[in-house]
């Protein structure tokens, strides 16, 4: 773990995890699962980072990784995740929303295979982020960034156990397509009600749009090793009147891998 | 023999007749179901439709000869391809559950979080209880009796302190003055513990009381029980009380 801090405000640093993603934490533990249960390929959407981390962490284990991604991401990133995975399928994401037995069928390409959609679910895989700050510091808000709200989940969960008194800010983008906060675009989530929930609770999500988002990264991206849907933590300090006396941890997801 | 078959086939998803109708026709070899129907035991009807439902299983196969229907059975590795086809299939619905999973907690927790309250009896419940707090994140605040704690559990504590230092939880207490919290006290280095004293005629008591992240432990070690409470709201108020405490408490340490 990287914990610095800077006045009340702390950086808790992800890029450092071996893949360079906080999504790092939730493929360790798809591919556990998968070995136990013997399950043949996985196939997820992703926009790069957190294939690459599944497809290298997969790595002789036996375990297939199908990345399906959007036709419009980049072809530097594309034959980045063909380099370490099994399959890279693309798609018009614009146009379809694809729901788990859908990418099955597509990775599908024998009867005998096991195949996992691993987009979303694990977010418990989060909570161990939460026991690390809590041993080092007991802040008054988290802030990450929130894309189908899998790590804002997640952590509001490990919160509710080890950090009751804090609450979690999520920063998300307007744009479900093609953000500049890329790894931020979500045209649909299985999070959706339970980020409603959160926020009854008291937890906080912000939207910010394309311009800001763009602001924010050129001001911070130096700051550290934050990529653009990382920096975007910093945004909270515009959108939130922290009070002084207040101490803040923002959570750098991961820097720019691929 | 053959009922005990019948029985072990029941639990790989067969009806009795079915299997009753199986095993007859891997008897007899391709068959009538007027055959097969008597070897079984059972009337033309029935035997015709279990017949059509084992074709459905991959178990029989049918062909039609001058309009005569013959039935065929399978080899006996067919029900173990079925097996590995249904153990893949559940394998997968794991998978779609896991991914659904979202989803349904979000009904779940449509109230917001809920409080949590396990009870546990005698002394395999209290040690779970124990067990609990080397969840903590954080330092631990308890009140608790030396004495009432090595009686109730001899020979647990020692290896408990250990695992608990190991995990680099710290412990503070307020314990009564006694000669065994005073032995206790010489180990607070090793053992991670920041301790105060207060008077055990004043303040003599036998449970022991743990606050931690947001549970509160109570522990009877007379009566053999404990209770964990998962609640924010409680543990961050008992933690306030612990902590007006453990300022009285410091009052009387000094002068010990």
């Amino acid at each position: 773990m990287s914990l610095s801090r800077h006045a009340n405000a702390y950086i808790f640093d992800e890029s450092d995890n071996e893949y360079g993603t906080i999504k790092d934490r939730r493929n360790k533990v798809i591919i556990e699962e998968a070995q136990r249960l013997h399950v043949d390929k996985l196939v997820l959407i992703t926009s790069g980072n957190s294939g690459y981390s599944l497809a290298k962490m997969a790595r002789g284990t036996g375990i297939k990784v199908v990345c399906v991604v959007s036709r419009r991401l980049d072809e530097s990133i594309k034959n980045l995740l063909k380099e370490v995975a099994y399959h890279v399928i693309e798609i018009n994401l614009d146009q379809k929303i694809l729901r788990p037995e859908e990418l099955i069928t597509i990775a599908r390409e024998t009867d005998e295979e096991v195949i996992w959609d691993v987009t979303n679910g694990y977010e418990d895989a989060y909570v161990s982020l939460i026991k690390e700050i809590a041993k080092e510091v007991k802040p008054d808000y988290i802030v990450c960034p929130v894309g189908s709200g899998g790590i804002f989940i997640g952590l509001i969960e490990g919160a509710r156990h080890y950090l009751p008194n804090t609450r979690i800010i999520g920063m998300g983008t307007h744009e479900a397509y093609q953000s500049y906060a890329d790894k931020l675009s979500t045209p649909w989530t299985p999070y959706t009600r339970a980020i409603e929930n959160a926020v009854k609770e008291g937890h906080l999500v912000y939207r910010l749009s394309e311009n800001e988002i763009k602001n924010i990264h050129q001001k911070y991206k130096n700051y550290g090793n934050f990529e653009p849907s990382s920096a975007i933590v910093f945004g909270a300090f515009d959108m939130y009147a922290f009070k002084p006396s207040e101490s803040v941890v923002l959570i750098n997801s991961g820097r720019l891998v691929v | 023999m053959t009922v005990e078959l019948e029985a072990k086939l029941a639990d790989f998803g067969l009806s009795q007749k079915e299997a009753k109708v199986y095993i007859s026709l891997l008897e007899i070899g391709t068959s009538l179901v007027t055959d097969v129907a008597k070897k079984a035991g059972l009337k033309r009807s029935t035997a015709y439709v279990v017949l059509e439902s084992l074709a459905k299983h991959g178990l029989v196969s049918i062909t039609e000869r001058k309009n005569i229907r013959l039935y065929t059975p399978a080899p006996p590795e067919r029900l173990i391809q079925n097996l590995e086809e249904k153990s893949r299939r559940y394998i997968e619905l794991v998978g779609i559950a896991k991914t659904i999973l979202p989803e349904l907690k979000s009904f779940f927790a449509g109230g917001g979080p809920k409080p949590k309250i396990q009870f546990f009896e005698g002394i395999e419940g209290i040690k779970s209880a124990y067990e609990d707090t080397l969840t903590s994140s954080e330092d631990i605040r308890a009140f608790a009796s030396i004495e009432s704690m090595h009686a109730t559990l001899p020979g647990f504590f020692p290896d408990y302190y250990r695992r608990r230092a190991n995990k680099g939880i710290w412990i503070n207490a307020i314990f009564p003055d006694t000669p065994e919290a005073r032995d206790r006290i010489s180990h607070n280095k090793e053992e991670k513990r920041r301790t105060l004293l207060v008077p055990a005629d004043k303040f003599s008591f036998t449970p022991e009381i743990n606050m931690y992240d947001n549970k509160v432990v109570f522990m009877s070690l007379k009566e053999k029980f404990a209770l964990v409470i998962e609640s924010g709201e409680l543990a961050d108020a008992l933690k306030k009380v612990f902590e007006l405490a453990w300022m009285g408490a410091k009052k009387y340490d000094s002068e010990k």
